[in-house]
């Protein structure tokens, strides 16, 4: 672990945006956040919310028509928006490494396990192919693949979805980065597969003291799992915190409802709250806070641009009219 | 995969006798051939007599009976104009048009994919858009006509290369070849390239929409997340996926090469059996139809069984024992 | 939002681009020129009374002492070349077209057969439609006119033979997932009658991928067409397409009058790159999976 003063990461400012023929969508519109070494980050936002774009945005593998206009994302105070390609290659894969969501489309049909493996371990380190297929059949091993000796040389579609979704995490850890994003990579899974997944990839990062984004839309996924949270909508983060923090006193009306929409033991027998509304759409989007047309607490001050602002938790929030009292707040959306 | 090859071969038998049925039947049933091949002043016993040399006076199942016998024995029959067995005049030929082809298919690919890359990559460039529309060039330019202004430019005009025939050959494992002497080269260039046009343009075309469809695709954005370099990502994740249509459409173009051969060779004066053939029509010589028919159609097979093994070797997903 | 019928966002879609607006444009001359054009040519090049020898072999650009221009020169009988390919061009675009239309009246309709009685019959012209997809077009028609010998409706025919399968083909890969559709089913629940089923869904199904095929179709029997006339197996010495011309223009070629074969050589590439043109506009804007 390097010295807690540095961070392992630090997202300034981060704007992504999509020039469509029908406008210009603001994906992900002036995130911000810090990672500091070992440290687990949950972003959770519903899909739409630019929680994937702002993961493909740090990696810079955002395709036209999409583009990251303004920001900075420092990766152990190297700035990667403005690097040239060969930098930043020598990063990718490197010192930060991603799960895709899908390990299906990820991994190329047409390639070997063995293939797809060595090359990476090969576009970073100066070692021959058999040093580069040995590291590949420990990572394999690590993430639990039985026999990876042998299925090493297997092709993708021979291996079943879980077993795929581990070769991808085993690709992640290749070259031991500082940093892993992992982008939903369990949502094609089942839940037991999902949950086995989810702490064994917590395991690794914490034994090697890698640092580890996991992106999901599922709040409950983060509870066990990450240090802190950032909840998204609609391309910001309106709220960010320690996790227990952010479960137990959140203070944005949206974080509210995402924690009272789901089932827990607390409200066996009661009616889940629901959001109303929906998902606005980016395209459409006006100034001013994008959630208040679904929020009860909304009034004149919310035409305009909530500032973030830290409140006594240790959390920051992005709301002119912070829940107080979250369960009374969940309390009345179940009666109306 | 023996098994493959053997249920692969006895496809290919069924197809060449329903094959040999139909062009036979069609072959024979219009067109008299003793017109054009007994002197009009002969009397009518000659008449006869060559008639029943040639086995013309029997009932056409008869014929194709004594056909089918003769050609299980390698034997398709004496061409009535050369008087020499068809089967041979064709084999005679076919490496002249083999070379052709091969080498036109060659120039297409060799050609064809970096362009279709190039294309593919920068669709809105002024490369690529150079390039898309060339490629529709190709594709409309009749291959008559472009075999025409190639001996224009390049042989009147600027009077670089030959025009006609194969110029010096030597053998190779008992065939004759151009590809071995510089006056044999020089004669294959003009003819190569007018056949490897429209394949050009084709897989051009071909490899231009296969990059375009398979950029988008997340495991090109894995392999960039997995930092390799630019030319592998290009050279081994997107050329091994857009090989497998390209493959396929080379197969199926070599057959179409070898059918218009007979366009190229007739204009080169190549002797290959593309112009046999054209000779043989004019003057309804049969036997030589007919085996013409049936050695192309048995390259075509050789050619289709090869493709469906390179297929399953390049995409891991089809497996030869299941076709 | 705005309601646009389909067919006016058919033509906005297609008018968006300017390549597309242009061949259809010189596609639309050329039928003009075929069809209108030989009221106003210099000559009827067929006709012995109105030409010259003595203008024989003139280069594009002379002029007689009767003052008649000849822009594209003339053959070696004295016959204006552009009144010629003005012939021509009216006698290949019959053909093509002519042939490129049975085609798909033949090939839709043996396809429809085959979707409408299913089992055994659907089989056995796949089996024959497979058959003639495995050779070339080009070897078909060769063979086709080596037994039935030159002539006009004799090369029509040869290029129907040659090419029905394809259009069999479409019909019957969109019968196969118009079978899987719900809508037919319902169609079915309410008892439509067979021949409903197949002209209320399955042919306005395949209209798109016919459309664009025949358009490429009709270039590729034009050109066919040419190869065959010119390698002498195709239409006789009496209609002069531009397949002949080229081809008597190939003995001159060696004498540098490049003229005679190169004219009507651009104006049968012309024709043709401009139907493959509007056929790859047809085929972007009538495929939405080709773009997004």
């Amino acid at each position: 672990m390097t010295s807690q003063g540095e961070p392992a990461l630090s997202v300034k400012g981060l704007k992504t945006h999509f020039f469509t023929k029908a406008g210009v969508a603001r994906a992900v519109d002036g995130v911000s956040f810090e990672l500091v070494p070992g440290e687990i980050l949950g972003i959770v936002g519903e899909s739409g919310s630019g929680k994937s774009v702002t993961g493909m945005s740090i990696m810079g593998l955002v395709d036209p028509p999409g583009r990251v206009v303004e920001g900075s994302v420092r990766l152990a105070g190297k700035e990667l928006i403005t690097a040239t390609e060969e930098d930043r290659r020598q990063l990718l894969g490197n010192r930060i490494a991603m799960i895709f969501q899908e390990a299906t489309t990820a991994l190329n049909p047409v390639l070997s396990i063995d293939t797809q493996m060595i090359e990476a371990v090969k576009a970073h380190q100066d070692v021959s192919t058999r040093q580069a297929r040995k590291i590949a059949i420990r990572a394999l091993q690590v993430v639990g693949i039985p026999s990876a000796e042998e299925r090493i040389k297997s092709y993708p579609h021979e291996f079943s979805g879980g077993m795929r979704q581990r070769v991808l995490i085993a690709t992640a850890l290749l070259n031991e980065p500082d940093i892993i994003i992992a982008d939903e990579p369990t949502t094609a899974l089942d839940v037991t597969i999902q949950a086995q997944i989810l702490s064994e990839t917590q395991k690794l990062c914490r034994e090697r003291g890698t640092s580890l984004i996991w992106i999901t839309h599922d709040l409950t996924v983060v509870a066990g799992l990450v240090d802190k949270v950032c909840v998204m909508y609609a391309g910001k983060i309106v709220e960010r915190g320690p996790v227990d923090v952010i479960l137990d006193r959140p203070k944005h009306p949206y974080t509210v409802g995402l924690i009272g929409s789901i089932p827990s033991m607390n409200t066996r027998g009661k009616r889940l709250s629901q959001i109303p509304g929906m998902t606005p759409s980016l395209l459409t989007l006006k100034p001013g806070c994008a959630f208040r047309d679904r929020c009860l607490r909304a009034d004149e001050r919310c035409l305009q641009d909530p500032p973030e602002t830290w409140t006594g938790d240790g959390s920051a929030v992005r709301c002119f009219h912070p829940v107080e009292h979250p369960a009374k707040v969940l309390e009345e959306s179940r009666r109306s | 995969m023996l098994v493959f090859l053997i249920r692969r071969l006895l496809q290919s038998a069924v197809v060449l006798l329903v094959m040999s049925l139909v062009v036979f039947t069609g072959v024979f049933a219009i067109g008299n051939p003793v017109d054009s091949l007994i002197n009009p002043e002969a009397t009518e016993q000659q008449r006869e007599k060559t008639i029943s040399q040639l086995g013309l006076d029997k009932p056409l199942h008869e014929q194709y009976f004594i056909f089918l016998q003769n050609a299980v024995k390698g034997e398709l029959g004496t061409s009535f104009v050369h008087n020499r067995p068809a089967i041979k005049l064709i084999l005679e030929r076919l490496p002249a048009t083999l070379e052709l082809t091969i080498s036109a298919l060659f120039i297409a690919i060799l050609f064809g994919i970096p362009l279709g890359l190039a294309a593919g990559l920068n669709p809105d460039g002024l490369i690529g858009r150079t390039i898309s529309s060339g490629s529709i060039l190709f594709f409309s330019v009749p291959t008559f006509w472009a075999g025409l202004m190639l001996i224009m430019v390049f042989s009147v005009q600027l009077n670089w290369l030959p025009t006609t025939g194969r110029g010096e050959t030597v053998d190779l494992w008992g065939f004759r070849t151009s590809l071995l002497t510089l006056d044999g080269l020089r004669h294959l260039i003009l003819p190569a390239v007018n056949l490897g046009l429209y394949p050009l343009a084709l897989i051009i075309r071909l490899t231009a929409s296969g990059v375009q469809e398979t950029m988008p695709l997340e495991f090109m954005k894995f392999a960039r997340a997995k930092g390799l370099r630019k030319s592998r990502i290009i050279s081994v994740h997107l050329m091994k996926n857009i090989l497998i249509p390209i493959v396929t459409v080379i197969g199926l173009q070599f057959s179409v090469l070898l059918a218009f051969a007979v366009v190229t060779e007739t204009i080169f004066a190549w002797p290959g059996m593309g112009r046999l053939i054209i000779e043989s029509i004019n003057l309804l010589d049969r036997p030589v139809i007919v085996a013409y028919l049936l050695v192309v159609v048995t390259v075509f097979m050789v050619v289709n069984i090869l493709v469906d093994i390179v297929y399953s070797y390049l995409d891991p997903r089809i497996r030869i024992g299941s076709m | 939002m705005e309601y646009t019928s389909p067919w006016r966002q058919f033509v906005e879609n297609f008018t968006s681009r300017k390549s597309a607006v242009i061949s259809l444009a010189v596609l639309f001359l050329i039928f003009v020129a075929a069809f209108v054009g030989p009221y106003f040519t210099l000559q009827d090049p067929y006709d012995l009374a109105q030409i010259s020898i003595l203008d024989s072999s003139l280069p594009p650009g002379s002029t007689d002492m009767a003052g008649n221009t000849f822009w594209l020169g003339t053959d070696d009988q004295g016959r204006d070349l552009l009144s010629a390919i003005i012939y021509g061009l009216r006698i290949s675009l019959v053909v093509g077209v002519v042939s490129g239309l049975m085609a798909v009246v033949v090939g839709v309709g043996i396809g429809i057969i085959g979707a409408y009685f299913g089992g055994r019959i659907d089989s056995l012209i796949m089996r024959v439609v497979d058959l003639f997809l495995g050779f070339p077009s080009f070897l078909i028609a060769l063979i086709c006119l080596a037994v039935l010998g030159r002539g006009v409706e004799k090369v029509v025919l040869a290029l129907v033979l040659s090419q029905w399968a394809t259009f069999a083909r479409i019909v019957r890969g969109v019968a196969v997932v118009e079978r899987e559709k719900e809508y037919i089913d319902s169609a079915r629940g309410l008892v439509l009658p067979r021949h409903r089923i197949i002209f209320g869904h399955l042919l306005p199904n395949c209209l798109p991928p016919l459309i664009v095929v025949a358009t490429m179709n009709v270039a590729f029997s034009i050109t066919l067409e040419a190869s065959l006339s010119f390698l002498g197996v195709g239409l006789p010495i009496t209609e002069p397409s531009l397949g002949l011309l080229i081809a008597n223009g190939y003995e001159y070629i060696l004498t540098g009058k490049y003229w005679l074969s190169f004219y009507p050589g651009i104006a049968l590439l012309i024709t043709v790159m401009s139907l493959n043109l509007v056929a790859d506009h047809l085929r972007r804007v009538l495929n939405p999976r080709l773009e997004t």
